[in-house]
């Protein structure tokens, strides 16, 4: 912090000896060359030179807040320089008046004060290249801003698309499917149509929100039918669901990723996968269970713990939907395995 | 050179033995539908090259792997598995993104190919791998032990603990114990941290089996599993202990 105020303070002594110093040497030679009295010609330059600052400062302090809202933006870049240009004008002569009656001087046309004059005109075109550079530089920040925004929010919607269809599954499908062109060419056809579904339905997902639970269902057939191609008969489902259940409203794709957790990490130890998904209501809610049989999860398992962010992401959006009361609930399956269980209230109907 | 495929899905081993059918020099001695079949049949055959598929049910293609004395050289298949494909990077080991072309696969067999001419141990550039994936991220979950003739493949969340005994590592499961030939160090590197715990020189054990701390003697302690054994907390690994298990 302090550092800071003293490279800022550094840095203000540096700019005043620069714009008031400067100036103020050339104006005094000026001056001097013209008259030949030195000691009057060194308290004009400086007298210009202040007048100048003074009136550039008072420029940028009260006038250019307002010009801001000017556009288009050559236009207010062209006030800005008229502006600098009147400034140095304005301070130079009134200043070179009021010591030439001071000190006695005249001030008749000589080559010095032409000298003088293009000084004072070349001041604020040194200014204005200053400020269209600026300028120049603020568009092209700005555009750059914008191409950030626009691929932070590409980003997110590609994570989101990642964090929904798991890269392995899809890429997986494909390899089956292009066999299964040469194989059995019905059966590929069927397997792309699944396919297209669920990318449908993961793509509009987001737009909208909740959906019946009938609907995840669903798209979890198609999920499931695609696995069976790469399970085969080691695939078993037991599934039970209640048929009042199927309207209640969910937050769309919090099934799929409990089932494919169930298969990514409770395959016995033969290869088999015993999935279990069901849904009852009881009383004024419904309890949608996800169940396996593999090894089971760590004693101290955490959701969100590890690389999988699946059941993560579920957890969040239920306790968003729903209240914190109605997150994720990890329990052990019997005689082992994992059941992953989440309540919805049913006042959440369609 | 003779090949062996090895994938859980039988389209998948159907396409890759459709291209093969049609590359110079590849001879197809046959498949293997997981990880289990896959060691026997390289022990009983040793194929030159083998296509190995990593996510299998059981054993996956890492421990397959890890259950060879000699491997011979492979090239990994994988749908999508980022930590993996990381690992090979650093090991500058070759691999196949599924669904791959026929030219990529032609790429990567005329490599194995060239390392077979030039006589490359394929195992010297393997072991580094194993060692590599767990610094990924990816532990060991399943385990290979030999069982008299038999392999047999054991859920590593389902070992209770193993120990050093006479210079031979033994896993232990109930009243079951394996020989296995690991050092303690190197499964101690490759088992996931948070449910492994090495509890002495000679000894890892489950951090989900201990039912009992009891105090030794010098800051020394007993851990008393839930299968009724007992094993020695050392004083250092007792502090380390206090902290995971905050007790």
């Amino acid at each position: 912090m302090i550092e800071q105020t003293q490279a800022g303070r550094r840095q203000a002594v540096t700019r005043a000896l620069v714009e008031l110093g400067l100036p103020a040497l050339a104006f005094t030679l000026g001056v001097g060359l013209a008259t030949g009295s030195w000691p009057a010609s060194f308290a004009t330059g400086l007298g210009i030179s202040m007048a100048i600052f003074a009136l550039y400062w008072l420029d940028h302090r009260f006038i250019h807040p307002h010009l801001g809202k000017v556009t288009p933006d050559w236009m207010r870049l062209g006030l800005e320089i008229t502006c600098s240009l009147l400034d140095h004008v304005v301070g130079a002569v009134v200043s070179l008046l009021v010591c030439s009656h001071l000190f006695g001087f005249e001030v008749a046309p000589s080559a010095a004060w032409l000298a003088i004059t293009a000084m004072v005109i070349a001041f604020p075109i040194v200014h204005g290249t200053e400020m269209a550079l600026r300028f120049l530089r603020q568009v092209q920040e700005k555009e750059r801003q914008e191409e950030r925004l626009r691929a932070l929010a590409t980003e997110a919607e590609l994570r989101a698309l990642k964090a929904q269809i798991n890269p392995h599954f899809l890429f997986n499908t494909l390899n089956t499917i292009a066999e299964l062109i040469h194989a059995d060419s019905e059966r590929a056809e069927a397997t792309i149509e699944r396919l297209a579904e669920m990318l449908r339905y993961v793509l509009t997902g987001s737009e909208r929100g909740l959906v019946p639970l009938g609907e995840e269902l669903a798209f979890l057939d198609d999920y499931l039918e695609i696995e069976r191609v790469r399970f085969a008969d080691r695939l078993r489902v037991t599934r039970g669901v209640a048929p009042q259940a199927l309207d209640l409203l969910v937050p769309s794709l919090v099934l799929q990723p409990l089932v494919e957790n169930a298969l990514g990490h409770g395959l016995g130890v033969d290869g088999s996968i015993d999935l279990g998904i069901a849904i009852h209501t009881d009383g004024d809610q419904a309890v949608i269970a996800i169940s396996d049989q593999g090894p089971g999860l760590p004693a101290h398992y955490k959701i969100g713990e590890g690389p999988g962010r699946g059941l993560y992401n579920v957890d969040q959006r239920l306790r968003k939907t729903y209240g914190e009361a109605y997150g994720l609930e990890i329990s052990a399956n019997q005689p082992h395995g994992t059941i992953v269980t989440f309540s919805i209230p049913a006042r959440a109907k369609g | 050179m003779r090949t062996l495929i090895v994938d859980d899905e039988s389209p998948a081993r159907a396409r890759l033995k459709r291209y093969l059918a049609t590359l110079q020099g590849v001879e197809v001695i046959g498949e293997a539908s997981d990880g289990v079949r896959a060691v026997e049949m390289i022990e009983a055959q040793s194929p030159d090259l083998v296509l190995l598929d990593i996510q299998m049910p059981g054993l996956d293609g890492f421990g397959v792997i890890d259950a060879l004395q000699d491997p011979p050289a492979i090239i990994f298949v994988t749908a999508y598995d980022q930590y993996a494909i990381r690992a090979f990077e650093v090991h500058a080991l070759d691999y196949l993104l599924k669904p791959f072309s026929r030219e990529r696969l032609a790429k990567a067999i005329h490599r194995a190919q060239e390392a077979l001419a030039r006589g490359q141990d394929a195992g010297a550039q393997l072991r580094p791998l194993l060692e590599g994936l767990a610094a990924e991220g990816r532990y060991l979950t399943r385990l290979a032990v030999r069982d008299r003739e038999c392999i047999r493949v054991l859920d590593a969340n389902g070992i209770d603990w193993i120990s050093l005994e006479d210079e031979q590592v033994m896993v232990h499961l109930g009243d079951q114990a394996y020989p296995i030939r690991r050092t303690l160090t190197e499964l101690e590197a490759r088992l996931d941290p948070r449910r492994f715990f090495r509890a002495h020189r000679s000894a890892i054990v489950n951090l989900d089996r201990i039912q009992e701390i009891v105090p030794w003697f010098r800051g020394a302690h007993i851990l008393r599993l839930t299968t009724g054994a007992e094993v020695g907390l050392s004083r250092e690994q007792a502090r380390a202990l206090r902290r995971i298990l905050d007790w």
